[in-house]
């Protein structure tokens, strides 16, 4: 009896050791094949044609753009608010679903960390690129004045920043100490990049209480953070007087917008991952299924905004207002607000309603439509204002009020999202798309839970 | 060297005919054109006298142009005193880009105000290779302008005297002219009278002064009288300074904190608001550094294998 | 003695001295040995105070990217001392002798009428608040105030500081032309959202750019309900004998690359007495530009009461509604002088 229950047990445990090797096996970031080549080579040329186009703007001006005195901000704008509402997927899956003791998103809490990071640097860069000074940035920091929306974006911006580093380098810990401790295969500058961040982790009571609890504090400090970043973002347009801009429903409006597109990011991460590393057995069917019926809840609460946001001025046809709803609804920019918003909202919500939906391939086009769809919809926010000035502009030429984007700036555009790629691209390079020691973990508990 | 020099000087020489004979063929064709081309003007004269210390001769230089006339600018003008002579140019003045050439006078007309009661000036533009030799004569008796200002109670009167003198009479007033009241302002002055009152038998008009207008930080005012283009006696004005202004109490509303001053006079809210909460989040997120920092302390006492 | 190549240089040289205002010694004695010999010994004498100077040129700027009061304090040593002293930095003039000559910054005339320190054009005329008042009965678009501002500030068609618009306040209504500028707001939205403090508002109601902080973000642009700003898209043409050195927020001028600039009210013409440029150059008297604390305005020809004009003229402002406040007021196009008559621009952008 008692050798069985010792039997059963060392089965038990050697069914653990090999099923914790068997994930780290899974896990273990690995080298670039074939694929992964072509996808960096793309991304590095993108990269390199928008540094170009950059270095011409710095040196000639602006005036490389398609931007006039009417149309004074464009793409990079529009750009940089995409960005910013993309990197709110870190606090919703780190923090949000934590909180809500959510338990499937562990395998999602690294890659929209990574996501989240990614995209707010670049937010960051694509500011100082539609900068006309950039030399003069630090000016920003030296003069700054504590009454402009900008100041608050720059220092929520850079908040944020900090706990998503801290948020997808403190989970990493665990991790880290898993590679530094089996480095077969890897190069010795790798293993001692590993060694160091891993700051001697050794699984220690100890060191998992503070680590818990410093995570709970992170999840709790980035909430509100994650809220003030896309708020005050969208305070940039809402604190003036422009039809279109001047509304308050535009806090709200934006944070749903961006949980939105978040939880398309990660969706479309989690397919590729999923299909280029093999992942099948943590980025399961099950994930997909709940990821899509958390992404028709942010879509129906984005339409629930949206409805608000265009429905009741279109209703009361303020002079002001009129000119700019119209071109949005019929006029000039209606084929791409219209397309934006079924394709990118509309037809999302309806196959995710069902489970045939909800499947990792369908889900993966959806989510594109959903990326792409939310990158031409903040297009649509900042551009169609700026034509529709308040003053009477039928003297001025057609050309300097209608703004068409040039190839320098599509070309910087891709530029940075090249480069928000890359990092991604690296950061996968090096260390887990899925938390190792925390699927382990789970694994054990659940475990142990079924032997007792 | 010698020879360099040599060599210089007939090139030198060279180059200087030519260039004489280059000259000449120029300038004689440009005279036959000039001759012909020399356009009329129409000259005004005005002799400005300000509180009997400053006496200008205002010259406006016109020419049509189309079909309306406009100033000359860059012209020079001459002034005499009665005649048009050498010994009696009072001087030359340039017009400016409106057409307007001020000569002042005070000094050279300073000696004889007293004993002569009448002038003559001339104004001329002569010799000018644009324009066709004009003049125009004026003469002005002098008179006596005084600006009197009479504070009784809380009434404030402006009293304009005006009286020339005669050979018979040393003090003769002059009835029926034209006299305005003003005030001056930044950019001009200000009409304060109707515009329209005369002196009367005695030369003399009171305007009431309105106690209402604004003046410097002390209620200073200049107040000016006018007698504007007389036929007879010029532009005559007389400047007085008097705190019969309301002071202006300047109300510095970019002192107080509001969202459109500057940084340093942020409204206190924001301050507070904002510096609380980057205190309270980075105070949070210095801990949690701090927290990993403890784990690195903890990796390194405790040495245990996975 | 001399041969005459001598006193041909002897002419040159002392035309060049002339030119460049030196207070470097020369003795006497020396110029009757050679004119030559001194030639070389002058540029001597000028490179090894230019090598001391040139480390105190970088450091200066250096010093004035890192701290407004050091900059300020610099800027004003430099500028007060009565004895040229050489910044290092040479200029190519011709001298009165037609030879091309290179001397020193320092020795050149001083720059435009304005306060030199940068710190004063936040402070704003003391005692004024300036204010405009635009007779919209009178406006025939004859656009010479559009075409005088251009002139006074170095502008280019795309870059309009002053628009005259056709107006239509209803369909039943006749237009109308209203000359448009910066308003100088007293709760300008621009400076409410600047970031760096660029935009600023002064104690004489002037909201001015400092072009030297502006970091080009455009949120100002953006904010200004009026369109009244301009952006730098490209590197603007420099005004003959301008050099960055000159540019002061009163001028506006030169312009600079990747900055905001708009109407100023022309505080350089103010600060002596004069009236803005467009204030002069209309012919019919529209605009109106005074001092509000004196309650008087002038179009040049006549000086009236501010008050009471607005009152009698019933005086409105631009979109009161959005409450900046604006400090420019305009009188309604009743009883015009001119019937108003459409123009090419409006018959263009039809026909497009």
């Amino acid at each position: 009896m008692k050798s069985q229950l010792e039997t059963n047990h060392k089965l038990a445990n050697d069914k653990a050791v090999t099923r914790a090797e068997q994930i780290q096996k899974d896990l273990w970031p690995r080298k670039f094949g074939l694929y992964g080549k072509i996808w960096v080579g793309v991304l590095l040329v993108i990269f390199i044609t928008g540094t170009v186009c950059y270095i011409d703007q710095i040196r000639n001006g602006l005036h490389i753009t398609g931007l006039g005195n009417y149309a004074t901000w464009g793409i990079y704008i529009s750009n940089f608010v995409f960005f910013v509402a993309i990197s709110l997927v870190g606090s919703l899956i780190s923090a949000i679903l934590k909180l809500a003791k959510v338990p499937w998103r562990t395998p999602l809490t690294r890659i929209s960390e990574m996501i989240a990071i990614a995209a707010i640097i670049f937010a960051g860069l694509v500011i100082i690129v539609d900068m006309g000074r950039p030399d003069r940035v630090m000016n920003i920091i030296l003069y700054a004045r504590l009454q402009s929306p900008i100041t608050w974006d720059v220092i929520v911006i850079s908040t944020y920043l900090a706990i998503s580093i801290l948020f997808l380098y403190m989970p990493l810990l665990p991790d880290l100490a898993i590679m530094r401790d089996r480095f077969k295969g890897i190069p010795a500058w790798q293993h001692k990049l590993y060694k160091r961040m891993a700051l001697g982790w050794n699984n220690g009571p100890k060191q998992k209480l503070i680590l818990a609890k410093s995570e709970k504090m992170l999840a709790i400090l980035i909430i509100p953070v994650a809220f003030g970043i896309h708020t005050v973002t969208s305070w940039l347009f809402a604190t003036t007087v422009r039809p279109g801009w001047d509304s308050s429903n535009f806090g709200p409006y934006f944070v749903s917008g961006a949980f939105m597109v978040g939880a398309g990011a990660v969706i479309a991460a989690m397919y590729i991952f999923r299909k280029f590393y093999k992942l099948e057995n943590y980025f399961t069917d099950f994930h997909f299924d709940k990821m899509g019926k958390l992404l028709v809840l942010l879509s129906l609460i984005y339409l629930y905004f949206n409805i608000n946001e265009y429905f009741v001025p279109a209703y009361k046809m303020k002079s002001i207002e009129s000119e700019h709803i119209e071109a949005l609804f019929t006029g000039a920019y209606a084929p791409m607000f219209w397309s934006v918003q079924i394709l990118g909202m509309i037809i999302p919500i309806i196959v995710l309603l069902f489970k045939k939906g909800r499947k990792p391939k369908p889900m993966f086009i959806i989510a594109i439509l959903v990326i792409i769809g939310a990158w031409f919809k903040r297009y649509l926010i900042v551009i169609p204002t700026l034509a529709h000035p308040l003053i009477p502009t039928d003297r001025v030429q057609e050309k300097w009020l209608h703004y068409g984007p040039t190839f320098a700036e599509w070309a910087i555009t891709g530029a940075t999202l090249a480069g928000a790629l890359l990092i991604i691209t690296a950061l996968v390079r090096f260390f887990p798309i899925i938390p190792m020691e925390e699927i382990i973990e789970e694994g054990e508990i659940e475990n142990n839970s079924k032997d007792s | 060297m010698k020879l360099i020099f040599k060599i210089q000087y007939k090139q030198a020489t060279k180059l200087f005919f030519t260039l004489l004979l280059i000259g000449s063929v120029f300038s004689s064709t440009t005279y036959a054109q000039e001759n012909d081309q020399k356009k009329k003007v129409r000259l005004s004269l005005d002799y400005n006298n300000t509180n009997n210390i400053t006496r200008q001769l205002v010259t406006i230089v016109k020419t049509k142009i189309g079909r309306s006339y406009r100033g000359v600018s860059n012209t020079e003008v001459y002034f005499y005193l009665n005649q048009k002579s050498e010994s009696n140019l009072l001087g030359v003045s340039t017009s400016n880009n409106k057409g307007v050439a001020v000569l002042d006078i005070s000094k050279a007309i300073a000696k004889i105000v007293d004993s002569t009661f009448t002038f003559t000036f001339i104004t001329a533009i002569e010799n000018n290779s644009d324009y066709l030799n004009k003049s125009k004569k004026i003469t002005i008796q002098e008179s006596k302008f005084e600006l009197n200002l009479i504070e009784k109670d809380s009434s404030y009167t402006a009293q304009i005297m005006l009286s020339t003198s005669s050979p018979t009479q040393a003090v003769l007033p002059l009835e029926d002219v034209n006299v305005k009241l003003y005030v001056e302002r930044m950019f001009g002055d200000l009409l304060i009278s109707e515009g329209h009152e005369s002196t009367n038998e005695n030369g003399v008009i009171n305007f009431d002064f309105p106690s209402d207008l604004p003046g410097k930080e002390d209620g200073n005012l200049t107040i000016i009288a006018k007698l504007e283009d007389d036929d007879d006696y010029g532009t005559l004005v007389a400047k007085t300074d008097m705190a019969w202004g309301v002071p202006l109490i300047i109300n510095e509303k970019l002192d107080e904190r509001e969202l459109w001053t500057a940084r340093a006079n942020t409204p206190i809210y924001l301050l507070v608001l904002i510096n609380g909460m980057i205190l309270g989040v980075w105070g949070s997120i210095a801990y949690i550094i701090l927290q990993i920092f403890k784990i690195r302390k903890l990796g390194k006492l405790e040495k245990l294998t996975v | 003695m001399f041969d005459s190549c001598d006193i041909i240089l002897l002419r040159n040289f002392a035309g060049y001295i002339n030119s460049t205002r030196t207070k470097i010694n020369v003795n006497k004695k020396s110029v009757l040995i050679s004119t030559k010999f001194f030639l070389k010994e002058h540029w001597k004498i000028m490179k090894e105070q230019e090598n001391n100077h040139n480390n105190r040129r970088s450091f200066l700027k250096k010093g004035l990217t890192l701290g407004a009061f050091s900059a300020t304090a610099v800027a004003l040593a430099a500028f007060k001392d009565p004895e040229t002293e050489e910044t290092g930095e040479k200029v190519k003039l011709l001298s009165p002798d037609g030879e091309l000559v290179e001397i020193d910054r320092a020795y050149l005339k001083p720059a435009p009428d304005v306060p030199a320190a940068m710190q004063k054009g936040r402070e704003g005329i003391p005692g004024r608040k300036f204010v405009m008042v635009i007779d919209l009965a009178k406006c025939k678009n004859l656009r010479k105030c559009h075409d005088a501002c251009e002139k006074m500030h170095n502008l280019t068609p795309n870059k309009e500081w002053l628009k005259v618009l056709k107006m239509k306040d209803n369909n039943q209504s006749s237009p109308y032309w209203q000359p448009t500028m910066c308003f100088h707001c007293d709760h300008p939205p621009c400076v409410k959202v600047c970031p760096v403090d660029a935009t600023f508002k002064r104690t004489d109601g002037l909201v001015l750019i400092d072009n030297e902080r502006c970091i080009g973000c455009r949120f100002c642009m953006a904010a200004c309900p009026y369109s009244a700003r301009t952006f730098d898209w490209e590197k603007p043409e420099m005004p003959t004998g301008m050099t960055h050195d000159d540019y002061s927020p009163e001028t506006s001028v030169p312009a600079k690359m990747g900055t905001v600039s708009k109407c100023d009210f022309c505080p350089e013409m103010t600060r002596k007495g004069k009236l803005p440029s467009c204030v002069t150059a209309c012919p019919n008297g529209v605009f109106y530009f005074g001092d509000e604390n004196e309650d008087a305005v002038t179009n040049g020809d006549e000086t009236v009461k501010l008050s009471e004009l607005l009152k009698e003229r019933s005086g409105y402002r631009f979109m009161e509604d959005l409450g900046t406040k604006p400090r420019v007021y305009y009188l309604p196009p009743v009883n015009r002088i001119f019937p108003f008559k459409d123009d090419e621009y409006t018959q263009q952008n039809k026909e497009e």
